[in-house]
């Protein structure tokens, strides 16, 4: 038998004043009458009937305090808890995780975190479900939890606890364990953008900041083979470092390093490299040797790209497109991307690989920017006043436009710009007489969008995803410790029979004030208080 | 009693002129010839005219009136009492204890008014130990606070022997009074014994006594333990006590019923927490002890 609060016995010491009480009000009551002369006649009483209801009292009010006392006192018998229907959760995440090493670490773990549960509810019967994660996000765990959590409950387990690398991602009703850590900082190259002077700068993000200790020993980036440039975070946790001038054939190697002996260093060298490329755009133009119009060559200019004609060495090179201007046509089984500039009637553009291409057709030889549409693509349009001198339309083939073939500029009377998969076309000639197009700003927007279609979009530097990731994996599972498995466990615990004692205890105590109030409240009220009332006012 | 609420208040006291107002007329319709019966002496006063009545006297119709109004009047007229009173108040620690005595001053000092009323002597006494305190023997309204300041000091004497104190009478006063006794009685020598002397001499005597229901309370649903008020005496008694106590006290009343009976006293017994003013209209008017 034990006593939650053994304090509550200090209530006993009220006990003598209880006896002091029934002392006084068993004392024989004297009546003061005028004169016993008419009550002589009366047969002498029985000295015993003044004590009745006073030691019934006392024995009434003995035993409430005392019951009472000892239900306060909360006593309970030291018996040994049953079986508890006890379910652990364990985070499939963390069990993968473990994985990583030697194969047994997470089955180790497990075993350890059992034998840990265990020693703090002896007799637990302990069940072991895999909490399934359809992906590594932390967001997809809860449905599979909560799945799980309706499971465990179907089969009568009382105390579900999960056990996780990360608890909090449990539900806030279900008590979560796991080691009794803070998450480890982790840092990650977010992104690369370029200035207008040609400079890369890299932004680093730091997801957790870490401890003062462990400040001292930064993170650096390493750019190439070159030397560590060290990292500054503010508060938001990012950092921007340039990189200088990443070329387009040469990507660039970013990884993140920390000095040896840090906590962080290996996750570091695991996930935290990459490689910046310079993709898209055009840079030059190959021409097959016919010389341009002055109109053509202000809008390249305006582009700056280069306009040249093309070279042996330049097949296979990165960033050029060719032009191919009246009736030159390309061989279809070439990949440069094409750039048809007034192409003549009759001229196939595009390759089979794009659904057999363009068409072109005679038509109508000039017409004015007003009476030019603007296709789904476009994203500028001719003055209205502007002359454009397009001999030819464009014809455009469905199986093109099933291919990915847009229409850019129209009129009546038909196609005048369109693109499609490595090639471009554009039905007007800047250079033609009567044409003011050459004046127009819609010429090199229109060109630059073309070379830039042709290029694969507008010249920028891509970011690779990650170099050789790996879930994090710290190298020894950290297990809860006692205290967070009591408490854990503690408070999902089904009430024990210990406390019944205490429940009868408390029931008795009410019975017995319950008639200790009836009694007193009777005819033994007044004669007790008035008892007392003359008794303590005697001098 | 200086703690207690003032004996004599200007409640009690306009309540004995309505009293003396109310005995008067009461005295009128019974007739004088009751009153004068055995007496001499004394003043006849007009007191006012009634209807005549069949059985008059016709000397006492007033002509004149006949005369102007045609119709037949009587005159009425009242006797100036001329007797002495002497009320004996018991003023035993019996008498405080229950309550009793505050009743029996007040209803000595109405007792003394309505005798100073019309016209006679009062006085009253104290008689509880065994003693006998005399007040002065006052006449007119004017001085009957003389006996009142007797009352209000009584002693609470531990013994109340009245027969004691009644044989001290006739050394004190003079015979052929009106003698009321005023005593709760409860006493071995509760005057039985010398009150009959006491009409043998010539005086008018009339023993009121004053009970309390709270005399027979104790014991009435559990035992308890009494105490006399003036003894000391304690006596343990049991549940039903109090009804064998209230049956005493009948026999008292008929002992003494039947004393006054053969002695030609009146003896009469009086709720002490009934008014005086009940008292004396109701109780002692129909009792014949207030004509």
């Amino acid at each position: 038998m034990t006593l939650a609060h053994p304090a509550a016995l200090l209530l006993l010491a009220f006990l003598p004043l209880i006896w002091w009480l029934h002392r006084i009000a068993s004392r024989p009551r004297v009546t003061r009458v005028p004169s016993v002369l008419p009550y002589r006649d009366a047969p002498p009483a029985d000295p015993r009937a003044l004590r009745r209801r006073a030691d019934l009292l006392l024995v009434t009010a003995s035993a409430a305090l005392v019951t009472a006392a000892l239900a306060a006192a909360a006593p309970g018998f030291e018996t040994r808890p049953g079986p508890i229907a006890f379910l652990a959760l364990y985070d499939d995440a963390w069990n993968a995780a473990a994985a990583t090493g030697d194969g047994t670490l997470g089955r180790r773990a497990l075993e350890r975190a059992e034998r840990a549960l265990r020693e703090v509810v002896p007799g637990v019967s302990i069940e072991t479900i895999a909490v399934e994660r359809s992906s590594a996000g932390a967001s997809s765990s809860e449905p599979a939890l909560a799945m799980a959590l309706a499971r465990a409950h179907a089969a009568g387990a009382a105390t579900v606890v999960f056990v996780s690398a990360r608890p909090e991602r449990a539900e806030g009703r279900v008590p979560a364990i796991g080691p009794g850590v803070p998450p480890l900082p982790d840092w990650g190259i977010e992104a690369v953008r370029e200035a207008e002077d040609g400079i890369a700068w890299v932004t680093v993000r730091r997801t957790a900041a870490p401890s003062a200790a462990d400040a001292e020993r930064p993170v650096a980036l390493c750019v190439d083979d070159g030397p560590p440039r060290p990292l500054n975070f503010d508060g938001a946790g990012v950092s921007r470092v340039a990189i200088g001038a990443v070329l387009r054939d040469t990507p660039t190697r970013l990884r993140l390093t920390s000095p040896s002996g840090s906590p962080w260093s290996d996750a570091l060298a695991a996930d935290d490299a990459t490689l910046v490329r310079r993709v898209g755009g055009i840079d030059r133009i190959l021409t097959s040797g016919i010389p341009a119009g002055p109109a053509l060559l202000r809008a390249v200019a305006a582009c700056d790209v280069e306009l040249r004609p093309a070279r042996a060495d330049d097949a296979g090179s990165t960033g050029t497109a060719r032009l191919l201007t009246g009736s030159e046509s390309g061989a279809s089984s070439d990949s440069m991307p094409t750039l048809f500039l007034a192409p003549a009637a009759g001229v196939r553009i595009g390759n089979e690989r794009s659904g057999g291409g363009v068409a072109v057709a005679v038509g109508a030889a000039e017409t004015t920017g007003a009476d030019v549409l603007g296709g789904p693509g476009a994203d500028v349009l001719p003055a209205p006043r502007t002359m454009l001198a397009a001999p030819v339309r464009l014809r455009i083939r469905d199986s093109a436009l099933g291919s990915g073939a847009e229409v850019l500029w129209s009129d009546a009377l038909g196609v005048l710009a369109a693109r499609g998969d490595g090639w471009a076309a554009i039905a007007a000639d800047p250079d033609a007489p009567g044409s003011t197009w050459g004046g127009d700003a819609s010429l090199p927007v229109l060109l630059k969008s073309m070379l830039d279609h042709l290029g694969g979009g507008p010249e920028r530097l891509l970011l690779d995803a990650g170099v050789g990731a790996a879930p994090l994996a710290p190298e020894s599972l950290e297990l809860p410790t006692r205290d967070e498995l009591l408490r854990a466990v503690a408070a999902k615990r089904p009430p024990s029979m210990s406390s019944v004692p205490g429940r009868v205890l408390t029931a008795a105590a009410a019975l017995l004030l319950l008639a200790l109030f009836g009694l007193v409240s009777g005819a033994g009220r007044s004669r007790v208080f008035r008892a007392v009332r003359e008794r303590t006012a005697a001098p | 009693m200086s703690g207690d609420a003032p004996l004599f208040d200007a409640a009690f006291l306009a309540a004995l002129e309505r009293l003396s107002l109310a005995c008067g007329r009461l005295r009128v319709r019974e007739g004088e010839g009751r009153l004068a019966r055995g007496r001499r002496g004394g003043r006849v006063e007009f007191a006012g005219h009634r209807v005549y009545a069949d059985g008059d006297d016709p000397r006492l119709v007033d002509w004149p009136v006949y005369q102007r109004t045609g119709r037949l009047y009587v005159k009425e007229f009242e006797r100036e009492d001329e007797r002495s009173v002497l009320v004996l108040v018991d003023d035993s620690a019996s008498m405080e204890t229950a309550g009793a005595y505050r009743t029996a001053a007040r209803l000595a000092f109405a007792l003394c008014y309505l005798a100073v009323a019309r016209g006679g002597r009062a006085r009253v006494a104290l008689c509880g130990g065994g003693r006998l305190t005399l007040s002065p023997e006052v006449s007119g309204k004017g001085r009957v606070s003389r006996c009142a300041g007797l009352l209000e000091s009584p002693g609470f004497a531990a013994g109340s022997d009245l027969d004691a104190a009644l044989l001290r009478v006739p050394r004190a006063v003079r015979g052929g009074r009106d003698l009321v006794l005023v005593s709760d009685l409860l006493s071995e020598h509760d005057g039985r014994a010398t009150v009959p002397a006491l009409v043998r001499r010539g005086d008018a005597v009339a023993v009121l006594r004053l009970h309390s229901s709270a005399i027979t309370q104790a014991g009435a649903h559990s035992a308890a333990v009494i105490e006399d008020a003036e003894t000391g005496e304690r006596l343990l008694v049991d549940r039903g006590a109090s009804t064998l106590a209230a049956e005493h006290l009948t026999r008292l009343d008929a002992a003494w019923s039947l004393s006054a009976e053969g002695h030609r006293f009146r003896y009469l017994a009086l709720d002490a927490g009934r008014p005086v003013e009940a008292l004396v209209l109701e109780d002692l008017v129909r009792a014949g002890v207030v004509a």
